[in-house]
């Protein structure tokens, strides 16, 4: 009996410490944003041209040279002058880093998965298709590279994800109680 | 001296000697700026691409594996096959039967002769890599690089003979700043070197011979293509025209904010 006691004691003072840390201890880490496809196929869209802002990779396809905004999109020029390259408009891609163009359908990644946007018309681009099944499997577990680096520490703190929330669309930046999950980088 | 390397962060970048130059006769090239093959028509990314459209197929290089889909419909690409890489793989590059990915622990090649299932083919261990690879027939040139995420390293320029798929050799080794993408235009070779683009002679593959450098503060990768040079930095892109001897002549700067 008297060792269930010091047991039950021993376990308020436990789950008292657990508390006092996790409301007392404040981070900086990434929280997923949760959605669903349609969410992501409306993500995506042409709007006016914007001026750089983090400057990432850069693709080359016939006349037009595109510029990735780090996690944002990309910067569509008219390069077929090169000493007068002139911007056509920005193509909103949360979460991208990089593309590849076929054939007008541009292949972009973005943290939660592939998409192919369909860019014969630039003022009117599509989404036609975006997987994720396959491509998903990484970062459904943990904030994408890309992302993480944007925290300048060595230990990455990001709210664990629930599948049972949806698809992660993006991740934020946010102060927030000490998660468990985290990341060395 | 191969061991020693073992725990040098690397970049990786090899770069195909006809890729990117405009009076390339290689069929299967994917560097010129909108290359029309059997395949369709397709764009060219930098030396820190983890993207690559090569043989009707799309292969992205996530940060521990490769996945390959098929382009058939370009509308709607097929996941073919996902392969474990091991982790820290940075970028992916990709000329005729082959692709070549960058990964912290060195180069590896796959063999895409079957394009929906590339088939590992050899790697280059005796350094640990860190970014770009891009390659060429018969030599790739490889950037080393100190500092973030690159950690204890070198900065080098390693030149690797790959004429044997199967067994890569290093045959030359030359002290850099620090390197981190490139891009070839025939004979000449330019690396973005801490802030500088610095062009190098490659008319004997094994020695390369810097000829003079251009300064851009924070380049970091370059695309070359149609005797142009496209460089991208921390504030911005520059393009630039070349000249016969490979000197750069700024044409035009896209500023960021």
């Amino acid at each position: 009996m008297k060792n269930i006691f010091y047991l039950g004691i021993a376990a308020i003072l436990l789950s008292t410490a657990c508390t006092d840390q996790e409301t007392t201890e404040k981070v900086v880490g990434l929280k997923p944003v949760y959605g669903t496809i349609d969410d992501i196929s409306t993500s995506i869209k042409t709007g006016p041209s914007k001026s750089l802002k983090q400057v990432g990779k850069i693709y080359v396809y016939g006349d037009k040279l595109l510029i990735n905004e780090v996690n944002k999109g990309v910067h569509i020029y008219d390069n077929s002058d090169p000493s007068n390259p002139q911007a056509i408009n920005f193509i909103s891609i949360p979460g991208n880093v990089d593309v590849a163009i076929k054939d007008n359908y541009m292949y972009a990644d973005m943290g939660v998965g592939l998409i192919t946007i369909d860019i014969n018309d630039l003022n009117d681009v599509k989404v036609t298709s975006f997987e994720q099944e396959h491509i998903n499997i990484e970062n459904t577990k943990r904030p994408p590279p890309a992302v993480t680096s944007l925290i300048v520490s060595n230990k990455v703190y990001f709210e664990c994800p629930d599948a049972s929330k949806g698809l992660i669309l993006s991740w934020e930046i946010e102060e927030m109680p000490k998660p468990e999950c985290y990341i060395n980088q | 001296m191969k061991i020693r390397m073992k725990n040098i962060i690397t970049i990786l970048c090899l770069v195909l000697a006809f890729g990117c130059s405009e009076d390339s006769v290689s069929p299967t090239s994917s560097e010129s700026s909108a290359s029309q093959s059997s395949g369709g028509t397709t764009g060219t990314g930098g030396s820190l691409a983890r993207f690559t459209i090569a043989k009707n197929h799309l292969y992205v290089a996530t940060e521990s594996q490769l996945f390959t889909y098929s382009l058939e419909n370009a509308s709607d690409p097929q996941f073919q096959n996902s392969i474990q890489l091991g982790n820290g793989v940075e970028t992916i590059f990709s000329l005729g039967d082959y692709i070549y990915l960058g990964t912290q622990n060195g180069m590896l090649i796959y063999d895409i002769t079957n394009a929906s299932s590339p088939q590992y083919t050899s790697a280059y261990f005796h350094v640990t890599s860190c970014d770009p690879v891009v390659a060429n027939e018969n030599y790739a040139y490889v950037t080393l690089r100190d500092g973030q995420p690159c950690r204890n390293g070198q900065n080098r320029l390693d030149v690797i003979d790959i004429s044997n798929k199967r067994f890569p050799v290093e045959v030359n080794s030359l002290q850099m700043e620090n390197p981190i993408g490139l891009g070839l235009n025939g004979n000449q070779l330019y690396v973005s070197d801490n802030g500088k683009i610095k062009q190098f002679d490659v008319s004997n593959p094994t020695i390369p011979l810097v000829i003079r450098e251009t300064e851009l503060i924070g380049v970091f990768d370059v695309i070359v293509a149609n005797n142009k040079l496209i460089a991208v930095h921390p504030n911005g892109v520059n393009q630039y025209s070349i000249a016969n001897n490979g000197a750069l002549t700024l044409l035009s700067t896209i500023e960021k904010d």
